[in-house]
């Protein structure tokens, strides 16, 4: 379902560093999501609920459950360190939730602020962003590279305009080699206020 | 959780109770009930609470079951979704996402076992009830049932569920709790039999 990285990173190899930011502004820096969630791994499919707290600066933990059931995972990025929990015994080894957690960071928290391509740092599997906008300066599409070759993409539809002035896609849909995650936006309540220890699952 | 909803269909007029053994007593009319009520509907609201996270997801909609198994969960709001439940099958639509998921219970042994319980739950099955939960009456104004797994697969995803009936032995609520400390409570309203044909 659902993002990563601190600092706005200082440093990018072409026209920008990747940055951690939500989606739009969100006034003291913290939202809830909650989203449908759609995770294809080969022939293995899961259909979620993920329940998302973001701060600003990159931090955020996932709550996933089953649509109709048990909670499955915690997955959470807190100051640049990775921390999950996964609930089901019998999904152990079936699922890694830091792949959730890595799709979250890419869709919600990766930008490049001020640029059409940046570096990524912090992250294995990619080291570059390409960004689309629309007329507007809302991101409609970005390309994640790794050595020059795309690795995935994420493309952002149906976007909706929030009281906040931030516009959210109800439908993100992430592609790569290995795995497909869509995500359909259900609620996203800009400022929400919790106490910073919910961020450790 | 789809389970506790199945408990709704037990809504009836079931025979009062021996104060005694209220317990045996409620869910064998409720049986009785159940088996001559060939499809019922109601409708729900369900309050999932997160414990880690201190918060409550909100949601509502309609729940049907028929004398033949199957089960028919469909939430409409905040986002519709549908999940049937039809011999060792189980069908999760998820329009927004323009998917659908078919699970083969036989091959989900975990899933098939929560859905198994709530199964014998609807039906009133004290053979299977017993088999898989110990059975307290936790109150008897209102009328509480709580069941509590014995079999620690099925331990390792509900701690209790716990089932409330109103003076006339309607199911009323069903209060889930999950092992991971997680909550859902379900209640109930507006049962409704219906005929072969869902009118």
């Amino acid at each position: 379902m659902v993002r990563i990285w601190a600092s706005a990173v200082a440093a990018g190899l072409w026209l920008g560093a990747c940055a951690h930011a939500p989606m739009g502004p969100a006034s003291d820096g913290r939202f809830k999501m909650v989203h449908q969630v759609s995770a294809t791994y080969g022939a293995q499919q899961y259909l979620m609920t993920g329940y998302l707290l973001g701060r600003r600066d990159g931090s955020f933990r996932v709550s996933a459950a089953a649509l109709v059931g048990p909670r499955l995972f915690d997955v959470a990025r807190v100051d640049g360190q990775w921390k999950s929990k996964v609930h089901l015994k019998a999904l152990e080894a079936k699922l890694d939730p830091r792949y959730l957690g890595l799709a979250i960071d890419r869709v919600y928290f990766r930008d490049c602020p001020g640029a059409a391509r940046c570096a990524v740092q912090d992250d294995d599997e990619v080291d570059a962003l390409e960004v689309d906008r629309s007329a507007a300066g809302v991101v409609t599409h970005k390309r994640f590279f790794k050595g020059g070759v795309q690795q995935l993409e994420v493309r952002y539809l149906e976007p909706e305009l929030f009281p906040d002035g931030s516009t959210q896609a109800r439908r993100i849909e992430l592609h790569h080699a290995k795995y497909e995650i869509v995500i359909a936006l259900e609620s996203y309540q800009p400022g929400f206020a919790f106490d910073d220890a919910l961020l450790e699952p | 959780m789809i389970a506790a909803l199945a408990l709704v269909l037990c809504t009836a007029a079931a025979p009062q109770t021996d104060a005694g053994q209220p317990g045996a007593a409620s869910l064998e009319a409720l049986g009785r009930h159940f088996a001559a009520m060939p499809h019922v509907r109601s409708r729900f609201v369900q309050k999932r609470r997160w414990a880690a996270l201190k918060d409550v997801l909100e949601s509502e909609g309609t729940v049907e079951f028929d004398r033949q198994g199957t089960l028919v969960w469909h939430t409409e709001k905040p986002s519709e979704t549908e999940l049937v439940l039809e011999g060792s099958t189980a069908v999760m639509k998820v329009p927004r996402l323009k998917t659908s998921q078919t699970l083969d219970l036989k091959a989900e042994p975990g899933l098939a076992a929560v859905f198994d319980s709530l199964r014998a739950v609807v039906r009133a099955d004290f053979a299977a009830l017993r088999k898989d939960f110990e059975l307290q009456v936790s109150s008897t104004q209102p009328l509480a049932v709580r069941l509590s797994p014995k079999a620690e697969a099925l331990r390792q995803v509900i701690s209790a569920i716990t089932l409330t009936f109103d003076a006339r032995l309607d199911l009323t609520a069903v209060a889930l709790e999950e092992a991971g400390g997680d909550r859902t409570d379900l209640t109930f309203s507006g049962h409704l039999a219906v005929d072969a044909g869902g009118q």
